[in-house]
């Protein structure tokens, strides 16, 4: 692989000894250089073409013109380039273009993307009108389609298309972020709002429980990008492949759906120069509804008062509060908390790109900024990128392309969530926020953090709020969370047309990564305090190496049989290695985990490496007849390093036809249709799910015993898991029937796609009989499927030359169901423990995959709100007092008791469907566009509110809402004093089974929202005004994410997912997530 | 031009079919930070860290044999004869677990692993990996029966599993333990001070000469084994650097951890495995009340002496925190029961008793005091009577317990065989009491029901004397009777 990568930088730079001054002088864009066809007339930003056309004759003519498309419509950027001397220009956003052409100028090209291409002999004329033609006669539009493109109107896939331009807008200049509401079938979960957060992408549902659901990601050709490290600014298109006919290409790899990115390329002319800059701010899309300190004090007063003993053993309560105190709290308000973390927050963004060349080199160069400071005190983030693609035509058979996308991020975000190295979640910002006493100060008399709630009482001796907290200022200024991150990414290759039709791509790609991540906890947080600070450094480096060779056939028979043949061989490495070191006794909160040599102890270290190979083989035939019937059939050998020594080949197949119908004489006799077509297609993909050696027999270390007797125990060594030669891919088979309608020549379109998805031998450990030495081993067991439906519909209400408006809905259904498990017994899923909620531990999961039963269903205690005083006899039953917590029996033994898997399936969260609403108005210079995106019929479970509604040291208002004889109607229950508790006589209460399990409906929250995701409101200079200082687009732009959300959900976002890592069933449990925020934007965008 | 394309092709068509023919990377893997049976095992030390390995899987903190299995022997209170199929399953995953990790070493070692050691230091590597894995399957045959003996030869059960013929017969069994015992003592090294735990060639004996007894009594009643058991105990006794205490109160002490008399046992030490003290314990002393003493047992039938009083917990503190507490007698303590005197002060100190780290506490598993009373029982039973030199050895464990002021009658040659049998057996289960052996014991004299009468022998029936195999692995093995 190596030498391949090492050959091929051989090979680029000799044929016209062009590649690397072609890159200098990208590079370094004022410089003039010399001999380079078409960037040799760029003489820096100011440096016009006409006065730069230094190497032509003196006699120059000026040509103005306009380019059109065949409605007359403007075409912005098309090329306009003097055949032969490879000079050109482009078009502004008018269509408009201005030339000075030597005077033995004959011809002009005029080119752009989608379009036929035409030459116009100039003669004597001065002004030049040009309407081009689409590619195909009736919808040109390219796309790109794994290892090769199509025209859209041939695809015989689902697939979903999104244009740059639509992803530019977000501010948070994030690819998948910006991808949410604009693709049916495409589910997008902002679900971490922390500046540089990562959002969850999940293509037609998940379909793996310990493996990976998200897509694969592909930028020119590059497989298993991280999404993150692609500049929107960049992205030409982006295409989502979403049926089996699409995906089954890319094989193993393929079964969660593959999204393809284009990024953009110079088109020759005339160098254009485009930059953006926007900055705004952001803040705190909804505040929890908490207490202040008045009302607290009052709610811990009642509740403290209800400790009364008995009429046989009275108790006198400790009253924490006097009235005076709380005569100040009322006065002063305490503290609120959320005041003091959350902040405005500030983004700022800088894009700058230039494109152009001539007919044989051909460059875009982009550079980007981003500077985010985050919402909540002390988290921030920065990202710096370039990226260089450079296509180069080196003679008539063969052309070549180097792209460079190079990104430095950093940012400082201390863990939040589950999932974080420190799981305790007491000592995370977000958590405590909601948790903390409002009664108590930020600091005390002495300047000094107050770590925990005061208490009050005589002597300041009770205990009235939660302890087992931090103060989350301390937890968010004493934190150190540095996120350090480089990417390079590199592809190459060379184009042979070997024949006409047959052109063979060798690609080669590289793609570098390296993570530092520092974490300090200071003396002042929770996990540092009285151990003088504790740290952590991680390392990790990434690589990843792909080369393919493709072979491509293209040819029409006898014009109505059109063949495209692909032919594919492919090799991709990925290695790795890292390291971990965990500290703590640090001489200086200082230096912190910056100087290791200051730690007094180390607690844990690790390094690992990997390497993982993957050998593929691929066809594709594409028979097209008469533009009508359409036949794709494709098949991928993968041949992985990681699969088991018995399965190390997997293939993977798929069929699918098409019919354009609106080709038929008699659908175009019905005069409705300017498409119709029909779509259904069958393939199997995979999904990897397996890291690195882990088919393979090992001995771990850690079983130390002192086997010789003596004081310190010997190293021990334990078989760790056996060989699993049977281990393979996990498998998705999918089917899908679709049909694509346009009316009135494409001004409605309509899409509708129907899938299934079987997903089967799913990862699972497994039970093995003990006298193997082992108890589980990984197998292929389990059993997924996935059925929805997504609709797109596209209309152009309105397109007249002042007011134009187009408008786009997606909306997506999909339905999973759990087919088979290990011995179909239940599953627990995200058994981890954190926190001290009781919601999981490995025999009382909140989640549960059961067989039959949806992935994302969640299991628990059916709470049925409180008892009323109408109620006080049946209550009794269960030894409860009116006022007290109703729940359902479900088995109707008279008492509520403790089950592993719950009692009842109590919430999904999985939405009944999602949908996004985009449109784009314009109006002479005003151009307004808005997205309104949301999701239906989700469930989430709250549990935030567990601790925030806890009767004992709870800071909710809801506990405000609480049973009184007056206010029956609620799920909150009663302060009920145990003396007069104890006169009901109630008897033992048969309700207190449950114990701590909190897995209650209560918690059980509506996930639905509805929101205002962008709104852009733009205004484009006149041209007129415009061309007299030589820029041909200035824009202005104001911006607002997340304007407004309608939800009844009470938490800080419904788009919460606190398990976002990996498998099955993470979903809708919010454990305190770093908030999504609204943001507002100004902008301003310059082409010249 | 046209000339061109054509010589191009043919010379890219080429170089088309070396980038291809290239293509292919190795799909196995070679992990670097990872140890594979394939990779380690290749020096004495690897080969003695697995055999650590081995025995963690038997003991390791708060797993394995430290939460000792409460036998129905007739000593613990409130065991109970109503086995279900999952009684004791995790016996038979420990052992299963640990003879894996010995069983790795004997086939990396048999494929020349060891290559360039020499034959005396190979010899005692396998040696050692013998020892342990006939100490496993001494308890696991003695338990449940018929089983399969897996060896470095047996193809490698996950993915070749057992079938109901893989167990075999007890006799075969115990063929195969002999054999492995047989070659461990000739092989492994003599005791060495400096590493006192290590088995060593009289560990191997003293289990030979436990395993001949064994045979020779229930279920194969291989009567001519007596003899081979006498002959290896007797040599054990004779030849071995080790030997009784003086005092029977110094061999349970933590601070006199791995002392003469200790042959084999479950180490501890401060940083692995350890155990903390106060598990054994009584409420009172803040325990946690695990391992209660049957009252019956130890208030009526052991005789008072001073050994019973050590090493059963019938008097103690009523406040361990109160150093002015008054001590008080188990039947007025919170949980009226005695408890493990072995296992509580004055074995262990204050701190060791109270303190949630390491007590030190270890579990014996052969001490020489076993060996003498093998040698009475055998030399009894290999003839027709006691002979001078059997009531002799058993009269030193006597003697030391009773330690001048005890009721317990000595041995005398004047009892006949079947008096000083039963006298053995007696002694056995004074001076073995919690020690894991009582129960094995009482399988093989039978006597499962008698010990557990009057008040917990109600589930008994004759497929008590064998435990359930765990579910899974009896559906490739088969179950034994009673379980199915």
């Amino acid at each position: 692989m190596l030498n391949i990568m090492r050959k091929m930088i051989h090979i680029l730079p000799k044929p016209g000894k062009v590649f690397i001054p072609a890159l200098l002088c990208i590079l370094f864009i004022n410089a003039q250089a010399s001999g380079i066809p078409g960037i040799d007339k760029g003489r820096g930003l100011r440096s016009s073409f006409k006065e730069s056309n230094s190497s032509s004759p003196r006699v120059d003519k000026k040509i103005t013109g306009k380019v059109t498309d065949e409605n007359g419509k403007p075409l912005t950027g098309a090329s306009v380039v003097i055949k032969g001397s490879g000079a050109g220009t482009a078009t502004d956003t008018d269509g408009n273009f201005s030339i000075t052409v030597p005077d033995n100028t004959s011809v002009l090209l005029i080119s752009y993307t989608g379009y036929v291409s035409q030459e116009v002999s100039i003669k004597s004329r001065s002004v030049i009108s040009v309407s081009l033609k689409l590619d195909d006669s009736k919808s040109g539009e390219i796309i790109v389609y794994g290892y090769g493109t199509q025209k859209k109107s041939d695809l015989t896939g689902s697939v979903s298309s999104v244009k740059g331009g639509d992803l530019i807008r977000l501010p948070t200049q994030r690819v998948d972020q910006a991808l949410q509401g604009r693709a049916a079938g495409v589910s997008v979960q902002n679900t971490d709002g922390a500046p540089g957060g990562n959002a969850t992408i999940r293509v037609r549902g998940g379909n793996s429980i310990s493996g990976g659901n998200n897509a694969l990601i592909v930028v020119d050709g590059i497989q298993g990008i991280n999404i993150s490290t692609i500049n929107p600014n960049d992205v030409e298109t982006l295409e989502v492949l979403k049926d089996a006919s699409a995906t089954a290409i890319y094989g193993a790899r393929g079964a969660n759906g593959v999204i393809l990115i284009t990024t953009k390329k110079g088109t020759s002319g005339k160098p254009v120069f485009n930059y953006g800059f926007s900055a705004g701010n952001q803040k705190l899309n909804h505040k929890l509804d908490l207490m202040n300190a008045g009302d607290y004090a009052r709610k811990a007063n009642d509740f403290a008062a209800t400790a009364n003993g008995t009429d046989a053993s009275p108790i006198t309560p400790v009253i924490p509060f006097t009235e005076e105190q709380i005569k100040a709290l009322d006065a002063s308000g305490g503290t609120d908390w959320q005041d003091v973390i959350y902040r405005k927050g500030s983004l700022q963004n800088h894009q700058l790109s230039v494109s152009g060349g001539s007919e044989n080199v051909r460059f875009y160069v982009s550079g980007g900024y981003v500077d985010q400071q985050g919402i909540v005190v002390n988290t921030n983030y920065k990202r710096y990128n370039l990226r260089s693609n450079l296509d180069l035509k080196l003679n008539s058979w063969l052309s070549a392309g180097f792209n460079l996308n190079v990104i430095k991020d950093k940012g400082n975000v201390p863990p939040v969530g589950e999932g974080t190295r420190f799981g305790d979640i007491l000592g995370q910002v977000i958590n405590t926020v909601a948790r903390f006493d409002p009664a108590t100060p930020v600091y005390d008399a002495d300047g000094n953090y107050n770590y925990k709630a005061l208490k009050g009482g005589p002597g300041n001796s009770k205990i009235y709020a939660d302890q087992d907290v931090w103060n989350p200022l301390a937890t968010a200024m004493e934190t150190k969370a540095e996120k350090n991150r480089i990417t390079n990414e590199v592809s190459t290759f060379l184009e042979f047309k070997l024949l006409e039709g047959l052109t063979l791509k060798v690609t080669g790609t590289a793609s570098v990564n390296n993570t530092d991540d520092k974490h300090y906890y200071g003396t002042k947080t929770q996990p540092g305090r009285g151990i003088s600070g504790l740290g952590d450094l991680t390392e990790d480096k990434y690589e990843y190496y792909q080369n393919s060779n493709i072979l491509t056939y293209n040819k029409t028979f006898n014009k109505k049989h059109a063949l495209t043949l692909t032919g594919v061989a492919e090799q991709q490495l990925i290695q790795g290695k890292g390291s971990y070191i965990n500290a703590q006794g640090f001489f200086s909160d200082n230096t912190g985990i910056n100087d290791l040599g200051g730690a007094s102890q180390i607690n844990e270290r690790y390094n690992s490496s990997f390497k993982q190979t993957l050998n593929s083989f691929l066809g594709r035939a594409n028979y097209i007849f008469d533009g009508k019937y359409m036949f794709t059939a494709s098949y991928r050998a993968d041949g992985s390093s990681v699969f088991g020594a018995n399965n190390k080949w997997g293939y993977f197949p798929s069929a699918a036809v098409a019919w354009r119908a609106s080709e038929e004489e008699f659908i175009k006799n019905i005069g409705i249709f300017s498409n119709l077509k029909l779509r259904g297609s069958w393939g199997k993909t995979g999904n990897q799910a397996i890291s690195p050696y882990q088919t393979l027999a090992t001995i771990a270390s850690g079983f130390n015993y002192p086997y010789d007797g003596n004081d310190a125990a010997n190293i021990g060594f334990a078989l760790g898991r056996p060989s699993n030669p049977d281990l393979k891919w996990e498998t998705t088979a999918q089917t899908n029937v679709g049909i694509d309608m346009g009316f009135f020549n494409e001004r409605l379109t309509f899409t509708l796609d129907v899938y299934k998805k079987t997903t089967t031998d799913l990862l699972l450990n497994k039970q093995v009989e003990a006298y193997t030495g082992f108890s589980t081993k990984l197998a292929n067991v389990g059993s997924i499927e996935n059925k929805g439906i997504e609709i797109s519909l596209g209309a152009k209400p309105i397109v007249g030359a002042d007011f134009r408006w187009n408008t786009g809905v997606n909306i997506s259904f999909n339905k999973s169901k759990v087919l088979a498990l290990l011995n179909d017994a239940p599953l627990a899923i995200r058994t981890s423990t954190g926190g001290g909620y009781q919601i999981y531990g490995s025999a009382f999961s909140l989640k549960y995959l059961q067989v039959g039963q949806p992935v994302d269903q969640m299991r628990g205690y059916v709470n049925l709100g409180t008892w009323s005083e109408a109620e006080r006899d049946q209550a009794k039953l269960f030894g409860q007092a009116p006022g007290e917590a109703k729940w359902k029996d479900v088995n109707g033994d008279g008492k509520i008791t403790r089950v592993a898997d719950g009692n009842e399936v109590i919430g999904n969260a999985s939405p009944d469907f999602i949908y996004g609403w985009n449109n784009s108005l314009s109006y002479k210079n005003f151009d307004l566009s808005f997205l309104i995106q949301g999701s239906q019929g989700n469930d989430i479970f709250n549990a935030v509110r567990i601790k925030t509604e806890s009767q004992t040291n709870g800071t909710s208002s809801n506990l405000n809402n609480r049973w009184t004889v007056d206010n029956q109607n609620t799920d909150v229950p009663v302060f009920l004093s145990s003396r007069d508790r104890n006169r009901l006589e109630l008897g033992s209460n048969k309700t207190s089974g449950i114990g701590v399990d909190q897995r209650s409906s209560r918690w059980i929250e509506d996930g639905s929202y509805i929101r205002m995701k962008n709104i852009t409101l733009t205004y484009n200079l006149p041209i007129s005004l415009l061309s007299k200082i030589h820029v041909s687009r200035l824009s202005a732009y104001v911006t607002a994410v997340n304007l407004f959300t309608i939800t009844d959900y009470t938490g800080y976002d419904p788009e919460v997912s606190s398990f976002n890592a990996g498998g099955a069933g993470g979903m809708g449990i919010d454990l305190s997530n770093y908030p999504t925020s609204k943001t507002i934007m100004f902008g301003i965008n310059l082409t010249f | 031009m046209k000339k061109n394309i054509i010589i191009s092709f043919k010379s890219l068509l080429a170089l088309f079919l070396i980038m291809t023919g290239m293509s292919c990377q190795k799909l196995t893997e070679n992990p670097l930070g990872i140890s594979t049976p394939s990779n380690f095992y290749t020096t004495p030390g690897q080969c003695e860290a697995a055999y650590a390995g081995s025995m963690n899987a038997l003991f390791v903190t708060w797993g394995g044999y430290q939460g000792m299995p409460s036998f129905p022997d007739g000593q613990y209170e409130g065991a109970s004869l109503d086995f279900g199929v999952g009684s004791f399953n995790e016996l038979w995953t420990w052992h299963y677990k640990s003879i894996s990790n010995i069983n790795a070493v004997l086939k990396a070692v048999k494929g020349g692993s060891l290559a360039g050691n020499s034959a005396e230091a190979i010899a005692d590597i396998v040696a050692q990996g013998r020892f342990l894995r006939a100490f496993n399957y001494f308890t696991l045959v003695r338990l449940y029966g018929k089983i399969p003996y897996i060896t470095e030869d047996t193809p490698d059960p996950v993915s070749t599993p057992l079938t109901p013929e893989s167990r075999l017969e007890i006799a075969a069994v115990y063929d195969l333990i002999e054999a492995d015992l047989v070659y461990a003592a000739a092989n492994m090294s003599d005791y060495d001070a400096g590493v006192p735990g290590k088995p060593n060639k009289w560990t191997a004996k003293g289990y030979l000469a436990k395993v001949y007894l064994t045979r020779a009594t229930a279920p194969l009643n291989q009567t001519e084994n007596y003899a081979k058991a006498r002959d290896v105990a007797d040599d054990v006794i004779l030849n071995s650097p080790y030997g009784l205490l003086q005092n029977f109160e110094d061999v349970f002490k933590t601070s006199n951890n791995r002392n003469n008399e200790i042959m084999f046992a479950f180490h501890t030490t401060a940083d692995a495995p350890y155990m903390p003290g106060n598990v054994w314990a009584p409420s009172e002393m803040d325990g946690w009340s695990s391992g209660p003493v049957k009252i019956l047992w130890s208030t009526t039938i052991y005789p008072d002496q001073p050994r019973r009083n050590s090493y059963i917990l019938f008097n103690f503190t009523s406040n361990i925190y109160d150093p002015s507490a008054p001590e008080i007698n188990w039947s007025v303590s919170a949980d009226g029961v005695p408890y493990i005197g072995k296992l509580n002060m004055p074995n262990l100190t204050y701190d060791q008793q109270v303190g949630g780290g390491d007590a030190g506490i270890e579990m014996k598993l052969l001490r020489f005091a076993d060996v003498l009373m093998i040698y009475a029982e055998a030399a009894n039973m290999a003839g027709s009577g006691p002979t001078q030199l059997a009531v002799d050895r058993l009269n030193m464990i006597i003697d030391r317990a009773n330690a001048g002021t005890g009721t317990e009658p000595r041995a005398t040659l004047s009892m006949t065989q079947a008096q000083f049998d039963q006298k053995v057996i007696d002694e056995r289960s004074y001076e073995l009491c919690f020690e894991n052996d009582r129960y094995f014991d009482v399988l093989r004299k039978r006597i499962l029901r008698e010990v557990n009468l009057p008040d917990n022998a109600d589930g008994y029936d004759e497929n008590d004397y064998l435990l359930p195999i765990p579910a899974l692995d009896a559906k490739s093995l088969g179950q034994n009777p009673g379980y199915e």
